[in-house]
């Protein structure tokens, strides 16, 4: 044999023998170990003699004595090597057919958990904890979740939440499992300020970029309206966001119309937020846990609508023991319970209000000869939630929530005993029915001390409905009828998501996820039938012109702390919308930064892009139950909007004040209006798309925000210089003109004032200046009927209506009170609430028309006002 | 039909209000011409200039007549003899010399010194079909059958009259109109039954009958007591239909007149106000049974 071939067979054969041995074993190899106060090296023994693994390592570098209790079976190599080595920050690496054992350069330990409330179990939404050694801290997700890495050596760490007494969390090397932190309420009293660390709260202040965080006690210390506190009036009452009419409910920020504001309840959007016409929001403040409220600076976590963001959070119910609120006001009575169905592992919460039907048509009905004989207005709400802890990593929660507003009028003709008695009994009845569904189930896993993931799945109805029944008898005939009537509209969102947050760093909190969204629109059906007239009506059902759209999500974004004095959250949310065959993307960049600089002073940028494939198309100058939402089209395209803000806030040293100025500018594409008038029973009808006229937005402004955070004495003054106009091609001639919530001036005072140990007294003042009027500019002459001949009624009088929102009404203001005094009893507390809206009875301008006077011969205009000084009274317990 | 505004309506049921005279300074956008004629054909054509007027009015609520315009009519592109000038009734109108046809356009100009030339136009529309009328004494129900053309777009106004016989002809009692209301499914407005209101004249499209013969019931407020009633069902031009729809609670209700929606009346005349539209009544005389 030459040597050539020698040296080849010499070659092929390494060539073999050498995967061989690797093959030995790999990162998948199945290992078994079990020891019991052993060294580590006596491990790394075990595994070369049984599986044939080397350990190559220095003794100066890496320190092997340390005695463990090992017992693992049939685990992959690399996983048990990785519980074996991490706890002692020593790393592993295969070289060739050895593993390498070194000592981690920075070692860091990773501990996650939950921070929640010590008496009750209720997770604790925005707790911060903090590493006072290395000036670092996180804070809790909305889960009540944390991830946070820090060196190894840490021993301890601080977790401190407003309302309660800063615990410590002591660190445990190689803890992996999630720990519960749990944190003891102070004594409820405001006075008694959480004595928080300065940096722990610069933490907490600097986590989140332009969010306004609510609690319960912060919607509860607001003057109340009627005796109910109110969630979105709270919300109202800052700089940037105001009101649609009088008495709050709608919601208008930054220029946007109501249907730009995303509500989620529990991660479930909520599409009419209002009660009564708008004057009560949908949330029973007794069980909302935590509100977050987003005007610029949108986080990419969010999408589907251009202006704000609301996401509210609900009690989880308490672990521990049953307690329960109940009030009873001039206008609702409510009550609600919470407590363990089985202690530590599944508790639940369920509350319902419902208002007093009778007193309230006592109060506001206008009982007029010519209004119906018998009205009811009443409205009433439920939600439930149970929440179970399956294991340290996983909780489940599900929630339902159904509210309904009804009005019911009948009119009885006929009636005998009458000085006009009718040839006929006529029976009228007619109902309107209009409000929400929801229901919400949520999984959180914990994957790993790093990872959080959350999977929601949800549906959300909203409806209006109305029906009507009228009955014909007469006396001398058989000619009888029954009529029956109905309309409605509903939308419906089917919701599947899935939201992961990964903590690799302190420095980095990364979300991530994805989802699909299912829109049903039905915007408006009508049925119409006539038993009597023995022939089918003309038609039976109209309008049946339902749609399905699919919105399909992605996101991702960086919570990302640069530096000490820099931080940054970027990201981009992704969607596309399918509807009818036709298919809309988007992708959203999102961005807000926080430059903090010496003194406590902070540089806030933000620029962010939303898009809206829903509309809503409204055919008054006020947010009505009839409003119909549609989806986009190929002629209305999805909204879409841009904007850009920037503001500097400053703290006082101890933070006992807070200031804030911010500029923002906002532009909105393919916003919609009717281009003439609508009924709103008629629906949208299949070829609504061409009866709107399509427009641009745009939003500029600035807000003040001063704020006293500590002590007896808090609130706040803020202030909205704003402008807001839209501009369609056919409307106005084609000229900008000021968007109808367009308000230049708006400030907004807001002050609580605790007196001694039971009294709370609060007050809000508002100042605005007035909203856009359209006016007539003349009058003419009309006609009614062809041929002079034939007598007219009267010679019509009509208006030319002037530029659009060419005017304004005067200034409006309101000062609204309320004082609390409460009593804690052995095994309860009481609370007395008084309260006055428009404590000094200011007529505000709520609707103008023109009055025409014949016999005086004289025309005006004439203003209206609503909602003059109304006191109220609240009793309610708690236990 | 339009109901002034439905926020108006839910605020009058559900709110106790405050109203009080504005000090807003209404503007005033200057005099123009107002030019209103709806033409009936078999009719002669009354043309009624006025002149606009400031909103806010004290002592005086009728608009100035302009008797020296310059008023031309066109029918099919052709000019008609030059109307005259009649006062009817203590109004002047310019009235032309001969009647309308079914189907013709008209255009009508009207010049006058110091304010700016307007002109409108519009056609006639066909007359209804109705037929088999029917009330009884005592009872509330007027029936009526209306055939509608499925070639064309239509839309109508119904109005009833009780009626009575001179010299053995049956004459509107037009000072006393019939108010009542239609079943809502055949305009699908569901206002009418909030308010539970009846009403003088009651106007609809052909969007809910389209092509088909369709029986009518109107419940009327009162009692028939007449011997005599007529129905008179009109069809109108898109632009009378738009424009009767508009000024409804205007021309026919003596309370307020809401102007707080942002949305103009239909005006087809350019560079003045008003109206010039087609409209074509049908009546149907018949006995109270």
């Amino acid at each position: 044999m030459s040597l050539l071939c020698r040296m080849l067979m010499l070659l092929g054969m390494l060539l073999i023998y050498i995967p061989v041995q690797a093959s030995g074993w790999d990162w998948r190899t199945r290992i078994s170990v079990s020891v019991k106060d052993q060294s580590l090296e006596t491990i790394c023994m075990i595994l070369e003699k049984e599986y044939g693994i080397h350990f190559s390592y220095s003794r100066n570098v890496v320190n092997l004595t340390p005695l463990v209790t090992v017992n693992i079976h049939n685990k992959p190599l690399k996983k048990a090597l990785d519980d074996i080595f991490a706890p002692f920050d020593i790393h592993f690496a295969r070289i060739g057919d050895q593993i390498v054992l070194t000592a981690k350069n920075h070692p860091t330990n990773t501990i996650s958990g939950y921070v929640q409330d010590y008496g009750t179990g209720e997770k604790l939404i925005g707790a911060t904890i903090y590493s006072p050694v290395q000036h670092v801290g996180t804070t809790t997700n909305q889960f009540g979740f944390f991830s946070f890495t820090v060196p190894r050596d840490t021993s301890s760490l601080q977790v401190t939440y407003v309302g309660y007494k800063p615990g410590r969390l002591a660190v445990k090397k190689g803890q992996r499992e999630p720990v519960i932190v749990t944190l003891q309420a102070q004594n409820s009293l405001p006075e008694v300020v959480v004595t928080t660390t300065d940096s722990a709260r610069q933490q907490q202040e600097q986590v989140v970029l332009n969010r306004l965080k609510l609690s319960a006690a912060d919607v509860k210390a607001m003057p109340r309206l009627l005796g109910e506190a109110d969630l979105m009036r709270t919300i109202v009452a800052q700089p940037g966001v105001s009101g649609g009419i009088e008495g709050g409910g709608g919601l208008n920020v930054r220029g946007g119309s109501p249907d730009q504001n995303l509500v989620l309840l529990d991660g479930t959007p909520i599409f009419s937020v209002s009660h009564l016409f708008g004057i009560f929001s949908v949330f029973n403040p007794d069980i909302v846990k935590n509100a977050e409220f987003y005007k610029g600076a949108f986080p990419a976590r969010y999408g589907g609508r251009l202006s704000s963001i609301v996401d509210i959070s609900l009690k989880d119910g308490d672990m521990q023991q049953y307690h329960g609120e109940a009030a009873i006001g001039l206008i609702a009575a409510k009550a609600m319970v919470e407590g363990p169905l089985k202690k530590d592992k599944t508790s639940f919460v369920v509350s319902a209000r419902r208002s007093h039907a009778d007193m309230m048509n006592d109060v506001f009905i206008d009982n007029n000869d010519d209004g119906p004989d018998n009205t009811t207005v009443f409205f009433y709400d439920a939600n439930l939630k149970v929440n179970h802890i399956f294991s340290e990593k996983d909780r489940l929660y599900l929630s339902g929530y159904v509210g309904q507003d009804k009005l019911n009028m009948t009119w009885q003709e006929g009636a005998k005993g009458t000085d006009d008695p009718e040839s006929y009994y006529g029976d009228s009845r007619s109902s309107f029915v209009w409000g929400n569904y929801t229901g919400t189930l949520r999984w959180n896993h914990v994957f790993s001390p790093k990872l959080f993931a959350n999977v929601t799945t949800n549906y959300s109805q909203y409806y209006f409905s109305t029906e009507y029944k009228y009955d014909y008898k007469p006396i001398n005939t058989t000619d009888t009828s029954k009529l029956y009537g109905k309309y409605y509209s509903s939308i419906q969102d089917i919701v599947g998501k899935v939201d992961f947050e990964y903590r690799p760093k302190p420095q980095h909190t990364i979300r991530f996820g994805g989802g699909v969204i299912t829109h049903v629109f039905n915007p408006g059906v009508s049925l119409f039938e006539d038993e009597g007239i023995g022939q089918p009506s003309v038609d039976t059902t109209y309008d049946n012109g339902a749609s399905v759209g699919q919105e399909i999500l992605l996101y991702g974004e960086d919570e990302w702390k640069v530096s000490k004095a820099l931080l940054a959250n970027a990201g981009v949310h992704a969607s596309a919308f399918l509807v009818d065959g036709r298919a809309y993307y988007s992708i959203q960049p999102r961005l807000g930064v926080r430059y903090g600089f010496p003194h406590r002073w902070a540089l806030k940028l933000s620029y962010t892009h939303m898009t809206q494939y829903l509309h809503l198309l409204s055919n008054s100058g006020s947010s009505l139950p009839t409003d119909l939402w549609v989806p986009s089209t190929g002629r209305v395209r999805p909204m879409f909007s841009r904007q850009a803000s920037v503001g500097i806030s400053k703290t006082s040293k101890h933070h006992m004040y807070a200031m804030s100025v911010e500029g923002y500018y906002k532009t909105m594409d393919h916003v919609i209006e009717y281009s003439e008038y609508v009924s709103p029973f008629s629906g949208a009808g299949k070829h609504w798309d061409e009866q709107v006229a399509i427009g641009k937005g745009r939003s500029y402004g600035g807000e003040i925000m001063l704020e006293k955070k500590k002590g007896t004495t808090r609130g706040w003054i803020g202030y909205t210089l704003s402008w807001s106009d839209r501009t369609f091609p056919t409307v106005n001639e084609g000229k900008s003109f000021p968007y109808k919530y367009d308000r230049r001036h708006d400030l907004e005072v807001v002050l609580t004032q605790r007196l001694g140990k039971r009294w709370e007294l609060s007050a809000t003042w508002e100042y605005t200046t007035g909203l856009p009027l359209t006016l007539p500019t003349a009058s003419y002459e009309g006609v009614g009927d062809p041929s002079p001949y034939d007598p007219p009624q009267h010679d019509p009088i009509l208006d030319h209506i002037g530029n659009r929102n060419a005017y304004r009404t005067s200034s409006m203001h309101r000062l609204d009170i309320s004082a609390t005094y409460s009593k804690k009893k052995k095994l309860w507390t009481k609370s007395w609430t008084f309260s006055l809206y428009n404590a000094y009875n200011q007529r505000n301008p709520y609707y103008y028309y023109m009055v025409t006077n014949t016999e005086k011969q004289e025309r005006y205009l004439s203003e209206i006002s609503i909602l003059p000084i109304l006191p109220s009274v609240t009793y309610a317990i708690k236990f | 039909m339009r109901p002034y505004s439905l926020y108006a309506i839910l605020l009058i049921i559900v709110m106790a209000a405050c109203e009080k005279e504005s000090r807003i300074d209404i503007p005033y956008d200057g005099d123009k011409v107002v030019l209103n004629s709806l033409i009936q054909p078999d009719s002669l054509m009354y043309i009624r200039v006025t002149k606009s007027k400031p909103v806010k009015e004290s002592g005086n609520l009728r608009f100035p007549e302009l008797a020296g315009a310059v008023v031309t009519l066109q029918e099919d592109g052709t000019t008609l003899p030059a109307p005259r000038w009649t006062v009817i009734n203590g109004k002047g109108y310019y009235v032309s010399q001969g009647v309308a046809k079914v189907g013709a356009r008209y255009t009508v100009n009207v010049s006058y010194t110091g304010l700016a030339s307007v002109v409108a136009v519009d056609s006639t529309p066909a007359r209804p079909a109705i037929q088999n009328a029917f009330a009884q004494k005592t009872s509330n129900r007027v029936r009526f059958s209306l055939k509608d053309n499925a070639a064309e777009k239509n839309y109508y106004r119904i109005r009833v009259y009780n009626a009575d016989t001179v010299n053995g002809v049956i004459v509107p009692l037009k000072q006393d109109t019939v108010k009542f209301r239609l079943d809502p499914s055949y305009n699908n407005n569901f206002i009418d039954i909030i308010g539970n209101a009846y009403y003088s004249e009651v106007l609809l499209t052909d969007e809910r009958i389209n092509g088909k013969d369709v029986l009518f019931v109107l419940q009327t407020s009162k009692e028939i007591t007449a011997s005599h009633m007529i129905v008179e069902v009109s069809g109108l031009t898109r632009g009378a239909f738009k424009y009767l729809d508009g000024t409804y609670s205007q021309r026919l209700e003596d309370r307020l007149d809401f102007s707080i929606d942002p949305v103009n009346i239909f005006s087809n005349v350019e560079n003045g106000y008003g109206i010039v539209a087609g409209v074509n009544a049908g009546r149907l005389s018949f006995s109270v049974e």
